[in-house]
């Protein structure tokens, strides 16, 4: 039993599967594209031919993103250090990054709300039930997002 | 005897532990377990709230009956999906003579779906845990003289008050008074918004709602007066239901109107006022604008406008920035839960010999406030812990909504900071308070 072994063996090691199957597919994606994107999404009978959506939220700007990056990325999004699974923050979610991972056609959307309300929202392209999860205060995901988005750029 | 040490493992899993739990106030269990050496033990454990709470241990020992007193706290929490509550044990003091040998405070886990709990004084040392024998909450029919004075001396006051509590004080003996005869024309209006649909905070919201409008309509019952209750909640959820149920509240001046949020709340980027907005939307694709927020101190406002004689308003939400300005012009913790031990007195104390108004919130400008699936919002159980813990036989001074708002505050409070809940930031709630006796 998880918890006996924390409380008999001061185990911190019982959170690998706390997040979920989604994980398998955030792992093993072979594409992770960055958007900022809108506060709120756009029911799909309002969206317009000439904008994008990740998610039903509407795109602002594609932050282009290396391998490294990706890779930060991903493993920000897969620990479950980064979430908080029990308590949540009575505030609303404000989208303003949405991350999208691939793996040929499956694919998955982490929309983001940043600190001071900082929440992740999965949704799944498979129509799966979205999940909501609680971001920790100086979680790690925030932090690969912040140093991606506030790179200087190279003309 | 059993060995003392509070662990090492045990302070990791308390600094682990997410907070937050709903162990009603006042509520009595009895655990009985049986330890390594075969003594056998009886526990009565007496719960105020999630940091008050005391078990009185009796059991036989060198030839001796003894009992010994150990304060307790608790930590839940939820790891690998699985939900536990441990009791922490400390400072043990005999009630009895205590002999030749000390006891050692038991530290009590219970785990999600188990009904008796685990018990260990060591929890370095598995060979040590041991599993309770049974684990009940006490109902009044189990609970008299000759059970009571198991674990406590004639004249403590704790046994003085449970026995008052528990109708064996004949001197406190009263006939139930029928609803609206003891005091004619006096109804509590409870208005609940509740955001029970939303993803994130749904579940805490019901959960949160449930309890409200259980302990009122208790508190209403022995009070013998009337009680109506407003709910604005699921798809019905919106800032104009919320309008429309306070246009249609008419309390009489001798009423109690209780408003109570439980939803998300923010504050535009270039607000003033401290009182946070209410955010009056079921669903993410709606955007917030001045159709879905609500102020807090407009609904305060509008409450105590309509003459009501008691007037409480309770905004169980975040008081942080989002970053949109102001669309408006000029615009600034178990079961025996509302059960029939309210001291009658104290009740009436609090809610008929009083006026005035009390708004408080849940977090100060620019922070946010927390809320568990399990429990509810972190507020709204304070308050309802503070409120049984005011109104409680066990409680010797006397009931007042400063010391009830208080006490709601620093409980939101404790179960916000780093000690008992390692993720959260500390929430700092706010109330403005203007309740006086009634002449």
């Amino acid at each position: 039993m998880c918890l006996l072994s924390v409380v008999l063996l001061g185990s911190k090691s019982c959170n690998s599967k706390a997040l979920g199957d989604f994980v398998n597919l955030l792992k093993t994606s072979d594409k992770v594209e960055l958007f900022t994107v809108e506060s709120f999404p756009t029911a799909a009978q309002d969206q317009t031919l000439d904008a994008t959506y990740v998610a039903d939220y509407k795109v602002l700007e594609f932050i282009p993103t290396g391998p490294v990056e990706a890779a930060s990325l991903t493993f920000a999004a897969v620990d479950a250090k980064n979430f908080d699974l029990v308590n949540v923050k009575n505030c609303p979610f404000m989208a303003k990054y949405a991350l999208r991972f691939s793996k040929g056609k499956d694919r998955v959307t982490m929309v983001i709300s940043p600190a001071p309300c900082g929440k992740a929202r999965m949704i799944f392209a498979s129509g799966a039930k979205e999940r909501n999860l609680e971001l920790t205060p100086e979680n790690g995901l925030e932090a690969a997002i912040q140093k991606i988005v506030s790179k200087p750029l190279i003309k | 005897m059993r060995q003392q040490c509070l662990t090492r493992a045990l302070t990791i899993l308390a600094v682990l532990c997410f907070a937050a739990h709903l162990l009603p106030a006042q509520d009595l269990f009895e655990i009985k377990f049986t330890d390594k050496l075969n003594v056998k033990y009886k526990g009565l454990l007496v719960i105020f709230n999630d940091s008050k709470m005391y078990m009185r241990v009796a059991y036989n020992a060198e030839n001796m009956y003894k009992v010994v007193n150990v304060d307790y706290k608790s930590e839940h929490g939820k790891t690998d999906g699985s939900e536990y509550l441990v009791l922490l044990g400390s400072n043990p003091k005999f009630i009895t003579a205590a002999g030749q040998y000390g006891y050692n405070p038991d530290h009590i886990i219970f785990l999600e779906n188990q009904e008796k709990p685990y018990l260990t004084d060591d929890a370095n040392d598995t060979s040590k845990l041991l599993h309770a024998d049974s684990f009940k909450a006490l109902t009044k029919q189990e609970i008299n003289d000759a059970y009571l004075r198991e674990f406590y001396s004639s004249t403590e006051p704790d046994y003085l008050a449970l026995r008052k509590m528990f109708g064996m004080d004949l001197s406190t003996l009263k006939l139930k008074p029928n609803v609206n005869t003891n005091t004619p024309g006096t109804t509590l209006h409870l208005v609940i918004a509740a955001n029970t649909s939303i993803g994130d905070i749904g579940m805490s919201c019901s959960r949160d709602q449930s309890s409200l409008t259980a302990e009122f309509k208790g508190i209403a019952s022995s009070l013998g007066i009337g009680y109506k209750q407003y709910l604005i909640n699921g798809d019905n959820f919106t800032k104009a239901a919320v309008q429309n149920t306070l246009n249609s509240l008419y309390p009489g001046t001798n009423d109690i109107v209780i408003f109570v949020y439980r939803g998300h709340g923010f504050r535009w980027n270039d607000q003033q006022g401290a009182w946070p907005q209410l955010d009056m939307r079921s669903s993410p694709y709606t955007r917030i604008g001045d159709n879905t927020a609500l102020d807090l101190d407009y609904v305060f406002k509008t409450i105590k406008g309509k003459g009501g004689r008691l007037n409480i308003v309770l905004g169980d939400c975040c008081n942080s920035t989002i970053d949109m300005p102001s669309p408006l012009t000029g615009s600034e913790f178990l079961a025996m839960q509302a059960n029939n031990n309210y001291n009658d007195d104290k009740l009436r104390a609090l809610f008929m010999n009083t006026k005035g108004n009390l708004m408080a919130t849940a977090a100060s400008p620019g922070e946010v406030s927390w809320a568990n699936n399990a429990n509810g919002g972190f507020f709204t159980v304070s308050f309802l812990q503070s409120l049984r813990e005011e109104i409680s036989y066990m409680r010797e001074d006397a009931a007042d909504w400063r010391d009830l708002i208080n006490n709601t505050v620093t409980g939101a409070r404790r179960k916000s900071s780093k000690g008992v809940c390692s993720n959260c930031t500390l929430q700092n709630g706010i109330y403005h308070y203007d309740v006086t006796p009634k002449n």
